[in-house]
């Protein structure tokens, strides 16, 4: 496929969906869809920054989300679905800093635009139809049970190795939003979705993406597996800001040994272990001898192979040796599972989503690449969870969790600052990331867990509650690429957590 | 302090829970309402803070709005309103640049002007005995206050401070608030509840508890009314409101009472050191200048001395704190009521005042007497004969020793005022900082006149508190620290024409 491909195929499809436009068309108009919600909590404890600044830990960070929005749903002939809404969160960007002037952070941050945006085409009985096929702006969510970690087929990338959980909100935001095309299938208990979509969130911009997900529900819906796949910016509009071909974001063999050409890949962890060599013999040289002589081997291993790719990249570069570059490209999957238990005994006691168990596990990239990415296991989270009986008091207590071994920090920030598709690798002398190790807090935050409770009162209005480690990112007053989050996730090191109320009414 | 956090959480979702009982769904819709509104008009005079100072005279405005608003009603119970809306804005001062830094361009202030949703209970629906509810709402309890007063909610206490208008400069009354409100009203009686979060001015998040009470005697000829709010009760960050550290501390030294800041005293050194050595001869404006320079530099020297270098504090000193409870009293006589006169618009003839209290506890040196915290405001709505819908004058005196500016609460959290530079002869031309002995008067004139149902064309002249956009100032609502207004000779005039359906 090729953009003109895609650029074709666009307006045919817009063209097949304005049918009959010669006649007056007969409208049905929904009431205006309005709705709000505030939602405040604490970040109990948690991490900011981890850039070019070094990362900033936080206590009891106090966090206040208002929004509203409006909808409006018109229906053509029965068939042509339209909806357009707009609407936006009131956010105050974190850290806040406190000052007068532009650089400082005490105002808030108003993030409006259109909400949704798409027009449908059903295709097939009227109100049942077996196809319907869209275009626009619209939400997107493929595993219901996720209620706030998973979901990651269209929420994370693998190069650099990162996930995203909440948005602008944080309950109540296990979705995505998607701005392309789609088609969705429906025949009896089987569901099939087909979207084609453009990267409009996270750096390098536009490139388009094509997935395929699947669910099929067996035993009345006893269980339900379903999978899917996301050829991750299949069709790039611009391949050299997709796979960057400078050095810094690039690999090549020196002697049968592969490098990557970030010279602070070695340099940082070089620096790292002079120093903590350098603080132990001035505490006692004596009885840290051990130590102090491992970390001025390990030191001086990275600093010659710092050494060495100093010296490629001061070369020509007809001279260097063949180099690959990392790509933002990828091919994601995904498989998930529910078990409705409840569905085992007959018993109104229970609610809808109560005693439902489920997981679903993606692979964030199939490719390895050297060094970077050399496992496939450290590129697959492992989500799992139980909706706890409410007995019809509360409509929903989630239990999750999640596994993902990754070896690197979830950071986006090589992405936004260099356009390079490598990890984060933070400051030397970041102390809250590099303790023992350089970056080891990479590998404290490989679990993750959220309780989240529901409520809905009498249909319009829902009060949500909930408790976390996940991938949550807040605006951020230091960085404004993407959706002008954070690099990296907030609850990142041992026990941090924060937690969240809210309210939402809508009609 | 987090048990009391995590309180409010769990009372805020119970509180929550009352909003909504199970119930079978009847909507009644209100058609969408649309609102429109141009404003432009001059400052004829007066002065923005930034740097450096720039006097203003026959500086333009231009504000331009809209908004959409739909409410719904559920069962004739809950009442849900939502709006959408902005307005557009330049700020000043205007600078002359192409790039970030200038200000010849648009800014559009948009958000939700309204969020709210309210269960009503009592047998009548349409005016429900009591109500409760929560979001963002704008809230106006002195329906008189078209320009001046409202301060329950439109003022700080330490530093003092008052606020009217907005991002509008006319009809621009109302407090927008964001969190709950339970109302009773019980036939004269209104009673009002308010649990408040504090996102406009810094510190941010805070929460206040405010409550209201207003009695109307003789049909409404006579409307009394009183109130309460307790400013940020309930600490998020309590190290954010209230900050540790010298510029934000008192204490006393030998039997004198000091501020912990020494740049207080050494501007008032500069001032009257200045004076002396730019006099051109020892005349009657500089006698007893030398006592004073000589205290305010002693006073500045032992203050700079008695400051721990590693705590940067006082040791042994006492914190300002923006918290304090704001009182409030107000009266209204509409003498048509009361004489049985019978007149084409049902707001003339109305004399009325509110009067408050900025805050109850006085602190040395900066807050020493609760006067200086008292604004009144006294207002008479003229006879119009039909002519006009409206013909308001209002009158103010605030008689604080300070300049009528939030700089410290936005540039540090400190509860202190801002106080200027010595040398600036803008504010300090007879004794030090004498501008703010100026501005003790406002008043402001309201006409207004609807037109075909939909339009409604004002007009306003004034010296009030206005503060513009502040091309310079980024937090809070990103109005200037300071009103643009400092003399009683400043003002400026104002049309706007609103269009609503």
């Amino acid at each position: 496929m090729t953009k003109a491909t895609i650029a074709a195929c666009s307006i045919s499809f817009l063209l097949a969906l304005s049918t009959r436009a010669d006649e007056e068309p007969k409208v049905e108009a929904q009431p205006l869809h309005i709705g709000a919600l505030q939602e405040f909590g604490y970040i109990v404890d948690g991490t900011y920054l981890a850039g070019t600044e070094k990362s900033r830990l936080v206590h009891q960070d106090w966090v206040d989300h208002f929004g509203a929005f409006i909808t409006k749903d018109v229906t053509v002939e029965d068939r042509l679905h339209l909806s357009a809404g707009l609407g936006g969160v009131f956010q105050f960007r974190k850290p806040e800093t406190v000052g007068l002037g532009f650089a400082f952070h005490q105002r808030k941050a108003f993030f409006v635009g259109p909400t949704k945006a798409e027009a449908v085409y059903d295709i097939g009985e009227v109100g049942k139809p077996w196809l319907q096929l869209g275009t626009g702006m619209f939400g997107y969510k493929y595993n219901p049970q996720a209620a706030n970690l998973g979901e990651y087929l269209f929420r994370s990338g693998a190069y650099p190795t990162y996930n995203y959980t909440g948005g602008y909100v944080i309950a109540n935001s296990a979705g995505t939003a998607l701005e392309g095309f789609k088609a969705l299938f429906r025949k009896g208990n089987f569901k099939g979705d087909l979207l084609l979509f453009t990267e409009t969130g996270l750096a390098p911009m536009y490139d388009w993406s094509l997935a395929g997900v699947a669910s099929y529900s067996v035993a009345d819906g006893l269980l339900e597996v379903g999978a899917g796949f996301n050829l991750q910016r299949l069709i790039q509009v611009r391949p050299s800001r997709t796979a960057n071909p400078v050095i810094g974001n690039s690999y090549f063999d020196v002697n049968g040994e592969t490098f990557v050409g970030q010279k602070e890949f070695y340099g940082n962890p070089a620096r790292f272990y002079a120093a903590r060599a350098d603080s132990m013999t001035a505490k006692d040289p004596v009885a840290n001898a051990a130590k102090i002589e491992d970390y001025r081997a390990r030191a001086a291993s990275f600093a010659a192979k710092a050494v060495i790719v100093d010296s490629i990249q001061t070369l020509d570069a007809s001279a260097r040796p063949a180099t690959k570059h990392y790509s933002a490209a990828a091919i994601l999957l995904m498989a998930r599972a529910t078990l409705d238990a409840k569905k085992l005994f007959s018993s109104d006691a229970f609610g809808a989503e109560d005693f439902k168990l489920y997981a679903e596990v993606d692979v964030q990239g199939v490719q390895n690449y050297p060094v970077y990415y050399e496992k496939i296991t450290d590129r697959m989270p492992v989500m799992f969870g139980i909706n706890l009986p409410g007995f019809k008091i509360l409509d929903l207590i989630a239990v999750q969790g999640e596994y993902l071994h990754s070896p690197w920090l979830n950071n986006t920030f090589q992405r936004g600052r260099n356009a390079f598709n490598t990890p984060y690798l933070p400051d030397p002398l970041d102390a809250n990331l590099s303790k023992d190790d350089y970056n080891d807090a990479a590998t404290k935050d490989d679990f993750k867990w959220t309780v989240q409770l529901k409520k809905n009162l009498g249909g319009n209005v829902s009060l949500w509650a909930q408790a976390a480690s996940d991938h949550l990112r807040m605006p951020s007053s230091f960085y404004f690429y993407g959706p002008q989050f954070d690099h990296n996730e907030v609850t990142a090191l041992d026990n941090q957590w924060y937690w969240m109320a809210q309210i939402s009414w809508g009609i | 302090m987090v048990d009391k956090r995590l309180g409010l959480a769990l009372g805020a979702l119970l509180m929550s829970a009352v909003l909504a009982g199970a119930m079978d769904t009847k909507v009644d819709y209100k058609p969408l309402k649309i609102t429109g509104v141009q404003e432009f008009g001059q400052i004829q005079s007066g002065m923005l803070i930034s740097t450096p100072y720039q006097p203003m005279s026959a500086e333009w405005l231009d504000h331009f709005g809209s908004f959409l608003t739909q409410e719904a009603k559920v069962n004739e119970r809950l009442l849900i309103q939502i709006g959408l809306g902005g307005t557009f804005q330049n700020g000043k001062p205007e600078r002359v640049d192409e790039k970030f830094g200038g200000s010849q361009y648009k800014m559009f202030f948009i958000g939700p002007t309204i969020a709210k949703a309210t269960v009503l209970f009592g047998e009548d629906r349409a005016k429900p005995a009591f109500s409760i509810g929560g979001g963002i709402f704008p809230f106006k309890y002195n329906s008189q206050a078209v320009n001046l007063g409202e301060y329950l909610f439109r003022t700080g206490a330490y530093p003092t401070y008052i606020m009217n208008g907005g991002l509008l400069m006319i009809g621009d009354n109302a407090a927008y608030l964001q969190g709950y409100h339970a109302a009773a009203r019980l036939g004269n009686l209104d009673l009002d509840l308010l649990m408040t979060t504090e996102t406009g001015m810094p510190p941010l998040y805070d929460w206040s508890l405010a409550a209201l009470a207003n009695y109307r005697i003789m049909d409404g000829a006579i409307e009394v009314g009183a109130g309460v709010n307790f400013k940020r009760i309930l600490q998020v960050d309590p190290k954010r409101t209230v900050v540790d550290s010298a510029a934000n501390s008192y204490f006393t030294r030998n039997g004198r009472h000091y501020v912990g800041d020494p740049s207080y005293y050494q501007e008032q050194f500069n001032f009257y050191d200045f004076k002396i050595t730019n006099a051109k001869s020892p005349t009657s404006d500089t006698i007893g200048f030398g006592a004073k320079r000589d205290a305010a530099k002693a006073a500045a020297d032992s203050v700079a001395s008695w400051i721990d270098p590693v705590t940067r504090t006082v040791p042994g000193a006492s914190k300002f704190t923006p918290a304090g409870p704001i009182f409030m009293a107000k009266a209204g006589v509409d003498f048509k009521k009361l004489f049985g006169i019978e007149t084409k618009s049902p707001k003339d003839m109305i004399l009325y005042g509110e009067w408050a209290l900025l805050g109850w506890e006085n602190f040395p040196v900066y807050y020493e007497k609760r006067t200086d915290r008292m604004p009144i405001m006294f207002g008479f709505n003229l006879p119009t004969f039909g002519l006009l819908n409206l013909f308001a004058l209002q009158g103010e005196h605030f008689s604080s020793p300070f300049q009528n500016n939030s700089y410290s609460l936005g540039g540090s959290n400190y509860a202190t005022p801002w106080y200027p530079n010595g040398t600036t002869k803008e504010f300090s031309e007879k004794e030090y900082n004498d501008l703010s002995t100026k501005d003790d008067w406002a008043w402001s004139v309201l006409v207004q006149r609807s037109f075909y149902r939909s339009f409604t064309l004002s007009g306003q002249i004034a010296r009030d508190h206005l503060r513009t956009v502040g091309t310079d100032w980024f937090y809070g609502s990103r109005l200037e620290p300071t009103e643009d207004l400092h003399k009683i000779s400043d003002w400026y005039w104002a049309f706007q024409l609103a269009w609503s359906i």
